[in-house]
């Protein structure tokens, strides 16, 4: 017994925890028991209520992504800075069981979920499956989640496109225990190539970012440097801008077009009333890029000095509006789709996404050669959020 | 050496600068003057890199301003504008702010912090070192602000307006002295503007002075002493071509029968 408690130890949250679910256990348990005792019905036909039913499915659902979200949070270095600096530190490597517990799913896991949804099938037999679905499928997006901080993007990238099956087969429980499989093979593999590179992308990571950082002078310090005020936040030596290839901009582009229609194919939605809710958001999207580049660097002459020098257009700096200027002759062109063609509705809508946020990234200059040698203005000041940081001399 | 080549600048429709060309050797000590408006700081700006102009471009030992991501970052590696107006961090030190701006010039550690110690004595600010720039008062905020260029160790400085803003005379003396030493030591390119000719005399080489968006006066102080010769003084003659109708708008204003 002990060999077996040590052996669960290893992926068991904190004692309190354990006996927050067993009394919310015992109580979903004994409710139709007394219920029925109360109102004089049958615990059986309390248990079929639906009512009923929902309340058990809402509260072990919670339970199961409790267990998944622990599992994930308190075993991956990137939610632990000490542990991954500390980690970092030592010979580890892929292979060796990692000191704070394993985060691939052991047969630990298998005991515990397997425990819930017995007792969720005690409790309510109809939906006892939903409670190892809710585990895999919060665990596969948490993970997902992580795999953006490794630099493991094509599994990052695989989730949330596999995700969108779920809008296609979740009439099916067969299917969709498939697909919840298949996610979470996918997270796995993404565990995997995030603790073989762990060395790689953890030194990084607490190079960089300050909030990995064990040392919080040194965070303090890298914060300090952002903040220096005008001149030296827009005009000295370093201007480090990110920077998105543009293999990715059509990658992102197609993902958020492949929601967009599924989203609209499996559930639809009437374009008189949903088009315009669209085109505002695709709309306003596309001046974000714009946006970013233009804050801190205006035109070099006015917009009057323009009308009245008849300097309509310096290429320099006006190439910031491009992409909103593209992205509203898309629109315009998807709007006369979507009227003359009705019925393709979400394929219209899709590929419009994937047009407008790959035209968005692909026409917006690059931040970094924006910034240093675009023919603008640097306007003196203090940037979004810097207000209450800086003022101004004399 | 900055080179600048034609360089025409309007922000709605008059000109500010027009076909301004002109170069200024290393080391030398360049003092920018003229009246209020009439395109000092705009021509700072240029020479900063903070302003792309209508026409003409900007040369900094023989790169061209903005002409490449990398040959921006050159420049700017080894030129440092300090505006007229500076937006300080007002909860860090004035310590933190210098070691911060150093670290930004990529200062080697251990020389960056004796460069702000020094720095701190240079201005009277050892006492205030590790306070909050928002107790600082004007005129210390505007020491605290020269030093953060002096600490990048830039080989060219452009200073807009650097004895302005309520400097005390033991802070304009310390300029002065820095600026003058900083040309014979270490053979500094320094442009700075002033709005009267009495600052610059005798902290500069050469002397601008722009007036209309044009440069009307441009010369060695010798030469201008020539000019002036035995009967005037630089400043009288700089009075006389920045602003030649003060003495008739005096004259007039009491004419006026004012008491």
């Amino acid at each position: 017994m002990k060999r077996f408690s040590r052996w669960m130890n290893e992926v068991l949250p904190p004692k309190w925890v354990i006996n927050v679910w067993v009394v919310a256990f015992l109580v979903l348990w004994m409710t139709p028991h007394l219920l029925a005792w109360t109102y004089g019905l049958t615990a059986l036909e309390l248990k079929e209520d639906m009512q009923f039913q929902k309340m058990v499915n809402l509260c072990l659902g919670l339970f199961a992504f409790t267990y998944a979200a622990f599992r994930v949070f308190c075993f991956h270095p990137v939610f632990n800075p000490r542990y991954m600096k500390w980690l970092s530190q030592t010979p580890w490597t892929y292979g060796k069981p990692l000191p704070n517990g394993p985060l691939l799913l052991v047969p630990q896991d298998a005991v515990v979920v397997g425990i819930m949804t017995l007792l969720h099938w005690l409790i309510s037999p109809v939906n006892w499956a939903m409670t190892p679905a809710v585990f895999l499928t919060a665990h596969a997006v948490l993970i997902g989640l992580t795999l953006f901080y490794s630099r493991q993007f094509l599994q990052a990238y695989l989730l949330i496109f596999w995700f969108s099956g779920f809008l296609y087969v979740y009439q099916s429980t067969v299917l969709t225990g498939l697909l919840m499989v298949a996610l979470s093979l996918v997270a796995l593999w993404g565990i995997r190539d995030t603790l073989r590179s762990f060395h790689d992308w953890s030194s990084e990571k607490l190079g960089n970012n300050p909030f990995l950082q064990l040392n919080s002078e040194k965070a303090k310090e890298i914060q300090r440097e952002k903040l220096l005020g005008w001149p030296y936040d827009r005009t000295g030596p370093i201007q480090a801008s990110p920077n998105i290839s543009l293999r990715w901009s059509a990658a992102i582009a197609s993902l958020v077009g492949w929601w967009v229609f599924s989203v609209l194919f499996n559930f639809p939605i009437d374009p008189r009333t949903s088009y315009g809710f669209f085109m505002a958001i695709l709309w306003c999207g596309s001046w974000i890029p714009t946006i970013i580049c233009l804050s801190g660097y205006s035109s070099p002459i006015s917009w009057w000095g323009r009308v009245r020098t008849g300097r309509w257009f310096i290429p320099g700096y006006d190439k910031v509006f491009l992409s909103p200027i593209v992205v509203t002759s898309v629109l315009i062109l998807s709007m006369i789709i979507v009227g003359l063609f009705p019925e393709i509705y979400p394929v219209t809508m899709g590929l419009t996404t994937t047009a407008c946020i790959f035209l968005s990234f692909l026409l917006t200059p690059d931040l970094t050669e924006w910034r240093l040698t675009g023919n603008h203005r640097i306007v003196a000041g203090v940037g979004f959020g810097q207000q209450n940081e800086l003022q101004q001399t004399q | 050496m900055i080179r600048v080549e034609n360089v025409t600048q309007h922000y709605s429709v008059r000109p500010v600068l027009t076909d301004i060309s002109l170069t200024i050797s290393k080391g030398i000590r360049t003092a920018v003057i003229g009246p209020n408006g009439m395109g000092k700081t705009t021509f700072l700006s240029v020479l900063a890199g903070v302003l792309s102009p209508q026409r003409g471009y900007v040369e900094i030992d023989g790169i061209r301003r903005r002409s490449s991501v990398e040959n921006e970052l050159a420049i700017r590696r080894k030129a440092v504008f300090l505006p007229d107006r500076c937006y300080l961090p007002k909860m860090r030190t004035g310590r933190e702010f210098l070691l911060g701006v150093g670290r930004l010039y990529q200062i080697d550690e251990l020389r960056l912090f004796d460069h702000a110690q020094r720095l701190f004595r240079l201005f009277n600010l050892t006492e205030l070192a590790d306070s909050p720039i928002s107790n600082y008062s004007a005129g210390q905020q505007k020491k605290i602000s020269l030093a953060s260029a002096l600490i990048t160790e830039a080989e060219i400085l452009l200073l807009d307006e650097p004895f302005s803003g309520g400097l005390d005379p033991a802070g304009i003396l310390a300029l002065r002295r820095v600026l003058a030493r900083m040309k014979e030591e270490r053979d500094c390119t320094i442009v700075f503007t002033a709005p009267v000719p009495e600052l610059v005399a005798e902290n500069a080489d050469r002397l601008l002075v722009i007036r209309d968006g044009r440069i009307a006066v441009d010369g060695t102080i010798e030469e201008l002493l020539a000019e002036a010769g035995t009967d005037g003084s630089v400043e009288q003659l700089l009075n006389e071509r920045i602003f030649p109708e003060s003495e008739q708008n005096v004259a007039e204003y009491f004419a006026g029968g004012v008491a």
